[in-house]
């Protein structure tokens, strides 16, 4: 099938008045938890995901897709007017954009993040198109082996990517996985942990997970450390950027773009990744590097490009391959699961309409954040003056209504307390919950796809690395891990995580 | 003159949660079919894993004696303790006192977790939010929550 073919499914999927709609309120929902600090696109898709069962597929992920790219539009306001990342991908944005927004350029900062999202989001959304039907044909011809080797290179991917702890991260993973084994065993319909708890049988429900370690946790964790707000700057000033500005954020428009594009589809990767590389490569590059930090225009253009093409790359391990390369895009795995669509290749085959409409709906949820954002901008500065003593006890409830109507069940409710708790031990602790997200999603698709490749090969573990592909992945995530433990890439990982 | 003494705190709590839940995934999968590598039982991984966490437990743990890390830093119990109980209280409240009552005792229980409360704001919030909640979740979108006890 050619692209036009394609786009044209999409397009007449995405724009029905049904999905317009959701992609507007997933945008807007997007934005507000974006600009809205203490509050990430993670517990907010995982809230908001069980209310989606009423709906068609199509809808509900085009929604919950809305929801994270709108949040990379959002995080940019709250960074430039407060000085606050609303989001961890905005940190960067903070640095420069501020320094504008004090000189009482806030509106040109404003501006040139929004136009440089949305070249991002259209130059994305044309990747995605142009490489979908060749991954996807691709992974269909991947075996067991080969999946069992992808998975892998793509949790020790993660690992290596992230932030924070190697050795933690990879423990972490193994909680996932273990995790993962909770409830009735497909091949043999044994009982795994499930302590005759009937609720546990068919696994732990990720969202209590989901909402517990990220939701929860961080809102006992945001009580006890405070969070200030008081900075709000009310004066915008001209939201048209001036000739010379327009000029100098061109290139790092394009720049941001290109580095979030790639940066997106490694394991790991995503917005944070991405607008942090950006944030160094306009730097680095920069004729005269000490304005950076000053204000320089380049440090807002680059990095929120970046961060916007890296949220939407990101989808392109998820849709072709069914594997998630970040925590957000494990959620929207299971999102798919439970709307009994199995995740991998064969959706581009199966589910033309939800595949292409979901690609479409990126463009114009792009488009959408464009126009409305710039005018909604006092809308938002006010939602920032809502104080975070009532808007936490919000997420609380809304977190448990969520929740208890995934399967109207009250011992999830208490599971996700349960993950709360463990979600505040494990920041005091200092290890990062997303790779246990990863391992815990991963986790049965890589028994089933182990087990299927062991019983082809006659439990010889040696098919695994005698088949190019499978020993491909096996080597490169070998070397990546061996490459992360060295001291010398160590420090240079550190740095790169640092705030400039 | 010490012999062992904690340098990383954190890294020590850690590996001590680790050792926990892999012995409790030996010490629960223990009846759990094998089977063999060809034909791998219920039980294979859950036991392989859990290895892989003591293992990893075990390391750690070491690890704490030998490098430094940065000190424990201390838990906020309270705020803990009342975010948590106000969650759970949401679960034994809303099949039987329906979704505006809890919504209300909800919010109320959890603004105690806030140090800068204010108690009439929050009761005007709360008033709001179980409306708000009701209106979107009961009317509009259907969820099967009963508004009313």
């Amino acid at each position: 099938m050619d692209i036009f073919g394609n786009l044209a499914i999409g397009f007449g999927e995405a724009l029905s008045l049904t999905n317009l709609a959701f992609c507007l309120i997933g945008v807007l929902v997007g934005t507000l938890v974006g600009v809205l600090p203490g509050l990430g696109p993670l517990a907010t898709v995982a809230m908001l995901l069980p209310i989606t069962f009423t709906m068609a597929p199509v809808t509900a992920l085009i929604m919950l897709a809305g929801i994270y790219y709108g949040a990379q539009y959002g995080g940019s306001t709250t960074a430039i007017l407060v000085n606050l990342p609303g989001e961890a991908s905005s940190v960067v944005t903070c640095l420069d954009g501020h320094q504008m927004a004090r000189r009482g350029r806030a509106g040109a900062a404003l501006a040139v993040a929004a136009v440089g999202s949305f070249v991002a989001g259209t130059f994305a959304t044309v990747l995605i198109v142009a490489v979908a039907e060749p991954m996807t044909e691709l992974a269909l011809r991947f075996g067991p082996a080969e999946y069992f080797s992808l998975m892998l290179f793509g949790l020790i991917g993660a690992v290596v990517l992230a932030s924070g702890s190697v050795v933690n991260a990879l423990a972490m993973i193994v909680v996932g996985l273990l995790l993962g084994m909770v409830g009735i065993d497909v091949n043999s319909g044994a009982q795994r942990y499930t302590f005759g708890i009937p609720n546990l049988a068919e696994g732990i429900s990720f969202v209590t997970i989901a909402l517990g370690l990220f939701g929860i946790g961080e809102i006992i964790h945001n009580l006890e450390r405070g969070t200030d707000r008081s900075l709000v700057t009310s004066r915008l000033g001209s939201l048209w950027p001036t000739r010379d500005e327009m000029r100098r954020s061109a290139r790092p428009i394009l720049r941001g773009t290109a580095i979030g594009s790639v940066l997106g589809v490694l394991p790991g990767g995503g917005a944070v990744l991405s607008a942090f590389a950006a944030y160094t490569v306009e730097k680095k590059i920069a004729a005269d590097p000490s304005r950076f930090g000053q204000g320089a225009i380049e440090g807002v253009a680059g990095p929120e490009a970046a961060n916007n093409a890296g949220a939407q790359t990101s989808f392109i391990p998820m849709l072709t391959l069914g594997i998630p390369s970040n925590a957000l895009m494990a959620l929207m795995i299971g999102a798919l699961v439970m709307h009994g669509i199995q995740p991998g290749p064969q959706v581009l085959v199966s589910q033309p309409a939800l595949f292409w409409g979901l690609i479409a709906s990126m463009w114009i949820g792009n488009l959408m954040l464009l126009v409305i954002n710039l005018p909604l901008i006092g809308m938002w500065v006010a939602l920032l003056r809502v104080p975070y003593r009532l808007l936490y006890t919000a997420i609380l409830v809304f977190s448990a209504i969520g929740v208890y109507s995934i399967n109207n069940s009250v011992f999830d409710v208490f599971l996700t307390a349960g993950f709360g708790l463990l979600g505040y031990f494990f920041i005091k602790v200092g290890a990062e919950p997303a790779p246990l997200l990863l391992g815990f999603v991963l986790g049965p698709m890589m028994e089933e796809n182990l087990r299927r490749a062991m019983r082809i090969s006659g439990g010889d573990p040696m098919m695994l690395v005698e088949r190019p592909i499978s020993l491909g992945l096996l080597v490169a995530s070998a070397v990546l891990l061996v490459l992360v433990l060295l001291p010398k890439l160590r420090r240079v990982r550190s740095e790169a995580f640092r705030e400039a | 003159m010490t012999l062992l003494r904690v340098r990383d705190p954190q890294r020590l709590l850690f590996a001590g949660f680790l050792l926990a839940l892999g012995c409790c995934g030996l010490w629960f999968g223990w009846k759990l079919p094998t089977g063999t590598a060809v034909r791998m039982g219920a039980g294979y991984l859950p036991k392989v894993l859990s290895g892989i966490l003591i293992a990893f437990g075990v390391g750690l743990a070491a690890a704490s004696l030998a490098i430094d890390g940065p000190r424990l830093e201390r838990w906020a119990w309270r705020g803990l303790a009342i975010v948590l109980a106000s969650l759970c209280l949401f679960g034994l409240l809303v099949e039987t006192a329906g979704l505006l009552v809890t919504t209300v005792v909800v919010i109320l229980a959890a603004t105690a977790a806030a140090p800068d409360r204010r108690w009439g704001e929050a009761a005007v919030f709360a008033i709001v939010m179980a409306a708000f909640c009701t209106l979107v979740f009961r009317l509009f979108l259907g969820l099967p929550i009963p508004a009313l006890p």
